[in-house]
């Protein structure tokens, strides 16, 4: 396994497999986030994220691709425990966010709403350091036989509070240079994230909340543009977005993720737009479909 | 489960009053489907700001991609998991058209694009969505369909056909809750509330509980099946920002122990 550098250059990588050792591994963006998290008995969790400077974007309001991570990481492990003893991939998952600039800290408190034979749903809402409703969540997980190689969830019944950082764990750069994600076209919504192991799943493909913050870049980008050519001005608009609804189809195995968006609807202060994530190095195999809302805060 | 699949009459009551007609499109084949389907854009589907009614839209796209996930699961059926709609704009000319095409067919769900459309302003978009389905086994075997499947609703008449409001039957039941009984018409071909009929109360309930004209984007998780009711609509506003109120909506099948049936997050404006 081969961790790597932030400022890697976007090259795919082998085809995926699961980790063998202690998942996260060192480096990785789930501990860069300084992820805590805590769950209990009642099938009920709760995680946490600092919003550093290199975690806000030009209006001061968090990444919405940190946000959904901390939400597939919570609903995650809230997923897997409900499933126990089988295993889950997320189906999809749904961010609607209240714009707060200028927050430090988030809270997701998650529930599960129903846990089926086939699928686990749950709910997540997420609140600022003081308590205030930043936004609320959806995800749908799809319930998989239990393979060799999928982590034990361990449930003695104790709620304890666990962290993912390491010394050292924090973003010195913004979440997309961190994760080596780079702009290709952005009229057209095109950018592309590397498979590395800083962003694989238990599974070995790519963690859901990244994919989240893939469509999410992509419709910002494709928004922002849109928006500029509407209104005349090269002075730059920028859409902030608030709302994610993503349905994952397939695991991204191989990498990179590469995206496409199609504006859906173009507003003076919002916009939707459809975006396409397929792997690239997998015959393009479109691995997940997003809509994303934006709107100029 | 006792299902209707044995009488193709089943369950078709909202079809025939939303008056929309679906087409299987294409040779079939197992394991995927795609669906077309048109329907007048009368005013008993409009909302109090004029614009098709948000539940109309719903009820469209459950329809239409509910279909075309059951004709690709065949021998088994779908029920609705999770629809996901983005309605960009209500205010439509019509005739209303919409196409559903499989995006994923598993063995246990089926995942499916719904596209509606304007007819009457050069196919502009109306609405964007997502439906998953859950595949099941009907209990006397699946619906029996003469393929590819047609399905016309006969021509309304607009003096005789209700606002939707009152075909739901939906009423008050608090200052941020409203309530329908589950009655007959109401029922899909599984015997439960059409999920068309709880997505259009969600819809109402929001804009009842806020003041707003109207939703604009949808987010409802089905978890269990409505089967005795009274069904209520309960809604909680989250937030407010640019683009109108955040809410989460429950509902709940009060005659079956207040289950709880749905989970909504809407916008509303």
């Amino acid at each position: 396994m081969t961790s790597i550098e932030p400022s890697v250059p976007v090259v795919p990588t082998t085809t995926a497999v699961p980790f063998e050792g202690p998942y996260p591994p060192d480096r990785h963006v789930l501990r860069d986030l300084r992820l805590e998290s805590e769950a209990g008995p009642d099938l009920t969790a709760r995680g946490w994220i600092d919003i550093s400077d290199a975690l806000r974007g030009p209006t001061g309001l968090a990444h919405p691709g940190a946000l959904a991570t901390l939400v597939d990481a919570v609903g995650g492990g809230l997923a897997a425990t409900a499933a126990r003893p089988d295993w889950i991939a997320t189906a999809d998952l749904t961010l609607h966010l209240i714009p707060r600039p200028g927050i430090s800290r988030v809270e997701a408190a998650g529930r599960v709403v129903r846990a089926g034979r086939t699928t686990v749903v749950l709910e997540v809402d997420l609140t600022t350091d003081r308590g205030v409703a930043l936004g609320m969540a959806t995800m749908t997980f799809a319930i998989l036989p239990r393979r060799d190689g999928n982590p034990v969830i361990d449930a003695d019944g104790a709620r304890r509070r666990t962290t993912m950082a390491r010394e050292g764990s924090g973003f010195t750069q913004t979440l997309e240079a961190a994760t080596g994600l780079q702009v290709v076209d952005a009229a057209t919504g095109s950018v592309q994230l590397p498979l590395t192991d800083y962003v694989r799943n238990t599974l070995g493909a790519v963690q859901g909340g990244m994919m989240a913050m893939t469509a999410a870049v992509a419709a910002e980008q494709a928004l922002g543009v849109a928006a500029e050519q509407a209104l005349g001005t090269a002075a730059g608009v920028h859409l902030d977005i608030v709302d994610l609804q993503v349905t994952y189809l397939a695991l991204a195995k191989v990498g990179p993720v590469a995206s496409t968006a199609t504006i859906l609807d173009l507003q003076p202060r919002s916009g939707t737009a459809l975006v396409e994530l397929t792997d690239a190095g997998s015959d393009d195999r479109v691995t997940t479909v997003a809509r994303a809302r934006g709107v100029r805060t | 489960m006792k299902t209707g699949f044995d009488d193709p009459d089943a369950g078709r009551s909202i079809g025939r009053y939303m008056g929309f007609t679906l087409r299987e499109v294409g040779e079939p084949k197992p394991g995927t489907a795609r669906v077309v389907g048109t329907a007048p854009a009368a005013d008993h589907l409009r909302a109090p700001d004029g614009g098709i009614a948000m539940g109309a839209l719903l009820t469209f796209a459950d329809s239409a991609a509910g279909l075309c996930g059951g004709l690709a699961a065949l021998p088994g059926w779908v029920v609705s998991t999770n629809l996901m709609l983005r309605a960009v704009n209500r205010a439509v000319i019509g005739p209303i058209g919409f196409e559903a095409a499989v995006l994923r067919a598993g063995r246990q769900a089926i995942v499916t694009s719904v596209v509606i459309t304007d007819s009457g302003a050069n196919d502009a978009l109306v609405a964007d969505g997502v439906l998953t389905s859950a595949v099941l086994a009907p209990a006397g075997g699946p619906p029996v369909y003469d393929r590819p499947l047609v399905l016309a609703a006969p021509p309304l008449d607009p003096e005789a056909t209700p606002h939707l409001t009152d075909f739901l039957g939906a009423a008050t039941a608090g200052a941020d809750s409203l309530a329908l009984e589950i009655t007959d018409q109401l029922r899909n071909p599984w015997g439960i509330l059409h999920g068309g009929a709880t997505a259009a109360l969600v819809d109402l309930a929001g804009c009842h509980a806020t003041g707003a004209a109207a939703t604009t984007d949808c987010v409802l998780h089905f978890v269990s099946p409505g089967r005795v009711g009274p069904v209520t609509a309960t809604v909680q506003n989250r937030g407010r920002r640019a683009d109108g109120h955040l809410l989460r909506v429950e509902v709940r099948d009060q005659g079956n122990e207040d289950r709880l049936m749905a989970v909504a997050i809407t916008t509303v404006q």
